[in-house]
């Protein structure tokens, strides 16, 4: 029995039920839309619809006349000719009732299709044109971050300009996505800018949110380095990713926030989750992981030097020598988060051992003074037909110190000539001896006493105001109310102005008459020989009103009437404020040597003409009898707590600091540094006093906290002093994150020095340059924290290798 | 001339190639933060249409557009493709916005019907030569009606001849009905021959009560039956491997409606990106 067959149990052979033949069955056209209706009974007609599905059977056959005779023409495969035949009028004896077609396999196949696509269209279009079309379209969940916000339909124009605007609920329609998909797409900057309507005040996002790393392009460009991976480092995966196209970047080299942050995936979706190669699509030198070709940490965690000059090796090895714990736990300690390490204050940390040196700062500062003249040689100059400088107090001159403070030169350098007098001057040069000045030099001296004189008026007329003018336009700057404030010192008028009456009393009326170009009393006159002198008759000495005055007075022009008692040599040391040597020594001055005169009190409630009583005439032959008084200490040690005070010994007005942080000179610091360019090598009145107060006055200050080189938005250049250690804002974004708590959890890492081990260094050279960025681990005294160190923890398997978990990329700083 | 296996062994490997070149290609594009899903989707659609073009290529056999059979294997291979770029384009997740489900249902549905078609278009035939006379599906009604017809008088013979109804009143019960359609479809999709069992079975228990002559004539009955049965069974395979087009074939088209919305959509709200 062939296989596939059934055999007729009679004759044993197989039951054929298909014939093909012409006689016995009929050619079958399937790809036909229609069939005869009959063909599911069985008895399909052999002549079929139509194409349109219309019955075209009326008969069995379609008669042929031959000759005279009708032929039937029914197919031999329906069983031939009939035997009745055609009708005499030639049509078949046989009709055939009409069928209703049906469609074919193929038909049917067509019909479901296309009901298939116009049913899909017609939901598409229904669904489309109502108001639930945003939803339908809405290709997933937002993150719940945005899902929180981002609830009703509306909301899908607050980040996708083509979904309409914010104020229909219903959202674009599709003509308008029609349009948008065939017109010019919106950029994906400008598409970036809905984004920034809510993140704009997100840490990291403020300025340049959508260049790479969120820093200025040019900035981005200077900090890159030349470190690459180790050769020979470049993974299979590298090779294979660098098949794909350039990173997607606008002109400006912009990145669209949907570059890297894709929405609708789900509302456990991490918006800001990348993977390695994403971090590095942008970078040239890659690298497979933090154990495999990450570049080595050349300056980590010292790339800047800290605020606060320390060498933390010298004070171990000192505390070490001093047999002293120095831990470091005494100094830092964790913050609030843990997540840094903060330096504690002077306070706490380091008043123990440098508070002394803050408290006793000798004489104190010399602001305001009278320069030591060398009145001879300037009156000689006068009388040779130079210019005059006025009377000048006995005492200011050989005996006092001829240069001038830097609060002084910077107080005089806002009038311009005298400003140009005081370049005139040689450094080398003191104003107490222009032996050999020259021309020139000597009418600049004159110029820098008048330019002294003019600020001791305006002082005593105006005060702080005077002050301001004067430090604004030598500074050229603005002082405001509160930087006057610290700059003064709060400086009591009163003593400026007793400043000027006992030591320049005749200023109120000389300057304005030097200020009019007008002649000033007892100008020298050109000299002529004089006479020979007459023998003088013995006349009395008169009492030397200070003790070491072994010359007898010359006749001159009438003296101020305050006489001063010379003051002790022993307490004019100069200015340094810290000045460790013991050299402010109070000298009791013996009933004997006080001086004849009372000198006026400070708070002396009289008329502002103070007029010094005269001395009083010496008595011819009478001994003055003893004086008993209360022995009057230096006046720097009546001002043992600070503050401002007169120091008639050297016609100076000082300032004495008492301790740590104090305002007057942190501000003086300050604003000069500010107004200091470091760009410019030129010298300006801000830069000189500055320089001054740094070797002088403010090494202290400078000699712990550190200055550096900054540009304010504008672009200028200036310095800053840090004043405090590292300050980290709320919302700071570094680079580079770290987070010291979970590593200090670890009894591996409980001791600081398994990352920060010390070394030594060299503090000096690491902020020689006032470039902060400028330093190394070299110079920080710590040996660079390694790669290695932190890849045996962090690898994949283990606390994790991603570059998110130490990096951020959109960064403040 | 290379074997059949020869020429799907090496248009397999070029398909598995053809797949990982694409696959690495897309990762790449997306290592460098671009969008892989636009590149993914216009190849996607690209090739989909090449696919429906297949059955429109058939309608139209009086171009020289390669064989059919030709175009046939490319349909085979290159819908193989789309199943790896479409994994790749939805990024292995599974969608969940409205539009965005419709799609990869229809694309399940599509790819699903193809696979089964394969299957089937492979498998069928070699079971249509095993078993009953291969007949042409469009007359199979004519043969099944002129077996109903033959049935029928042997039956109305016997009866007349035998005086006893037994016969006829086992016709009546159980194959009238069987001869007046196409039964036991899915029997004999998954190759069951319990129906077959089942009137052997029948005639077996009917024979004690039969008479010689009955006996005769029941056995002729038996043998239409079975013939009946495997015009059954060839029905129903012929049927199925008509039928599963109308799935695959509708789906596709509704498919392409969906696609084409999606891109207008997608390039609507994309934002600038590519």
């Amino acid at each position: 029995m062939t296989p596939g067959t059934t055999n007729n149990p009679r004759s044993g052979e197989p039951v054929r039920l298909q014939q093909f033949g012409f006689a016995e069955s009929q050619y079958e056209r399937p790809n036909q839309p229609w069939v005869c209706g009959r063909l599911c009974n069985g008895r399909p007609c052999h002549i079929g619809p139509d194409a349109k599905g219309n019955c075209l059977a009326t008969s069995e056959c379609h008669p042929v006349r031959k000759g005279d005779r009708w032929h039937c023409t029914r197919p031999a495969s329906r069983g031939g000719a009939c035997d009745i035949g055609p009708l005499p009028d030639g049509s078949c004896c046989k009709s055939v009732t009409p069928c209703q077609p049906v469609r074919s396999v193929r038909g049917k196949r067509g019909q479901v299709v296309f009901w298939s696509v116009a049913a899909s269209l017609g939901i598409l279009a229904a669904i489309l044109f109502s108001p639930a079309r945003m939803s339908f379209i809405q290709p997933g969940e937002l993150s719940s971050a945005h899902g929180q916000v981002l609830k009703d339909t509306a909301a899908c124009s607050q980040c996708h300009t083509a979904a309409g605007s914010a104020d229909s609920r219903e959202g674009s329609t599709p003509d308008a996505w029609l349009t948008a998909a065939l017109g010019a797409s919106t950029s994906a900057i400008a598409e970036s800018e809905n984004c920034l309507k809510c993140h704009r005040d997100t840490p990291g996002l403020r300025v340049n949110p959508l260049n790479p790393h969120s820093i200025d392009p040019q900035r981005l460009a200077a900090s890159h380095d030349d470190r690459k991976p180790a050769a020979g480092r470049k993974s299979l995966r590298w090779m294979l990713a660098s098949l794909g196209p350039d990173v997607p970047e606008t002109h400006d080299k912009q990145i669209a926030c949907a570059t890297c942050h894709v929405e609708h995936r789900g509302k456990d979706h991490r918006l800001a989750h990348m993977s390695n190669q994403q971090c590095q699509a942008c970078h040239q030198a890659k690298f497979n992981s933090l154990a495999d070709g990450h570049p080595e940490f050349t300056r980590f965690t010292y790339d800047k030097r800290t605020p606060i000059v320390f060498d933390h090796e010298g004070h171990t090895r000192y505390s070490q020598q001093k047999t002293k714990s120095f831990d470091c736990a005494s100094c830092h300690q964790p913050d609030v988060s843990g997540r840094h390490m903060i330096t504690a204050s002077f306070a706490a940390a380091c008043s123990s051992c440098h508070a002394s040196q803050m408290e006793n700062p000798g004489k104190g500062l010399m602001v305001l003074h009278l320069p030591g003249m060398d009145v001879d040689t300037l009156k000689e100059f006068a009388e040779s037909g130079g210019p005059w400088m006025g009377v000048w107090p006995k005492g200011a001159d050989y005996d006092i110190d001829g240069k001038l403070s830097p609060f002084m030169r910077l107080l005089l350098a806002s009038d311009t000539k005298v400003a140009a007098a005081l370049a005139a001057i040689p450094a080398k040069m003191q104003l107490n001896d222009l032996t050999g000045a020259t021309k020139e030099q000597k009418e600049a001296a004159v110029a820098i006493a008048w330019g002294v004189k003019e600020l001791f008026h305006d002082l005593a007329t105006r005060g702080h105001e005077a002050l301001r003018e004067r430090l604004a336009k030598s500074l050229a700057t603005t002082i405001d109310a509160r930087e006057l404030a610290a700059l003064t010192a709060e400086l009591p008028a009163d003593t400026t102005a007793l400043a000027q009456q006992r030591w320049l009393p005749d200023v109120l009326e000389t300057v304005p008459l030097h200020r009019a170009g007008k002649p000033i009393p007892e100008t020298p006159v050109k000299k002529v020989a004089p006479p020979p002198p007459p023998i003088p008759p013995p006349t009395p000495k008169p009492k030397a009103n200070d003790l070491f005055d072994d010359e007898p007075a010359p006749p001159k022009p009438p003296v101020p009437p305050a006489s001063k008692p010379k003051p002790a040599d022993l307490f004019d040391c100069g200015g340094d404020l810290f000045d460790d040597e013991d050299d402010a020594k109070p000298a009791v001055k013996s009933p004997a040597a006080q001086p004849a005169t009372k000198k006026p009190d400070l708070f002396d409630d009289d008329d502002d003409d103070v007029k010094h009583p005269a001395p009083p005439a010496a008595p011819a032959a009478t001994v003055a009898p003893p004086a008993i008084r209360a022995p009057l200490l230096p006046p720097e040690q009546r001002a043992l707590a600070g503050g401002w005070y007169l120091d008639d010994d050297t016609f100076a007005i000082r300032y004495r600091s008492v301790g740590h942080a104090n305002a007057f000179i942190r501000q003086w610091l300050a604003t000069t540094a500010r107004a200091t360019s470091p760009d410019s090598a030129a010298s300006s009145p801000g830069k000189a006093a500055f320089d001054a107060l740094r070797a002088d006055a403010g090494a202290s200050c400078v000699k712990c906290h550190s200055v550096d080189a900054v540009r304010d938005g504008a672009g200028r250049a200036a310095l800053m002093i840090n004043w405090t250690p590292k300050q980290r804002a709320a919302d700071e974004r570094p680079f580079v994150k770290f987070n010291h708590r979970p590593h200090r959890s670890l009894p591996e890492l409980a001791d600081c020095k398994v990352c920060h081990t010390m070394t030594k260094s060299d503090v000096a050279a690491k902020y020689g340059s006032l470039d902060p960025h400028r330093a190394s681990p070299q110079h920080a005294g710590f040996a660079p924290l390694t790669v290695q160190k932190c890849a045996t923890c962090h690898q994949p398997n283990l606390a994790g290798d991603s570059c998110l978990k130490c990096h951020n990329y959109h960064i403040t700083r | 001339m290379q074997t059949f296996a020869r020429r799907r062994r090496s248009a397999l490997i070029l398909t598995l190639l053809s797949a990982a070149l694409l696959v690495v290609f897309l990762w790449a594009y997306k290592q460098r933060l671009a969008s892989s899903a636009f590149v993914s989707g216009w190849i996607l659609f690209a090739i989909m249409l090449v696919l429906t073009a297949y059955n429109l290529r058939k309608k139209v056999p009086f171009l020289p557009l390669m064989k059919s059979s030709t175009w046939l294997q490319i349909h085979l291979y290159l819908g193989l493709i789309t199943i790896v770029l479409f994994l790749a384009h939805v990024g292995l997740r599974v969608p969940n916005g409205g539009l965005e489900v419709t799609i990869a249902a229809l694309y399940v549905i599509v790819a699903g019907t193809g696979l089964l078609g394969l299957f089937i278009t492979r498998s069928f035939p070699k079971r249509l030569s095993v078993r009953g006379e291969e007949v042409l599906f469009e007359r199979m009604p004519i043969y099944r009606r002129t077996l109903s017809d033959r049935a029928e008088k042997l039956v109305l013979d016997a009866v007349a001849e035998t005086n006893t109804t037994t016969i006829a009143d086992y016709y009546k019960l159980r194959l009238a009905g069987f001869f007046a359609g196409f039964r036991n479809y899915w029997h004999h999709l998954v190759e069951s021959h319990r129906p077959r069992h089942t009137f052997a079975t029948e005639f077996s228990d009917l024979d004690r009560y039969l008479s010689d002559r009955e006996r005769q004539i029941v056995g002729e009955l038996s043998q239409i039956v079975y013939v009946k049965d495997d015009l059954d069974y060839q029905h129903a395979l012929q049927k199925t491997l008509k039928g599963w087009l109308f799935v695959h074939i509708a789906a596709t088209y509704s498919l392409l409606v969906f696609v084409v919305a999606h891109i207008i959509v997608v390039h609507a709200f994309h934002g600038g990106l590519r």
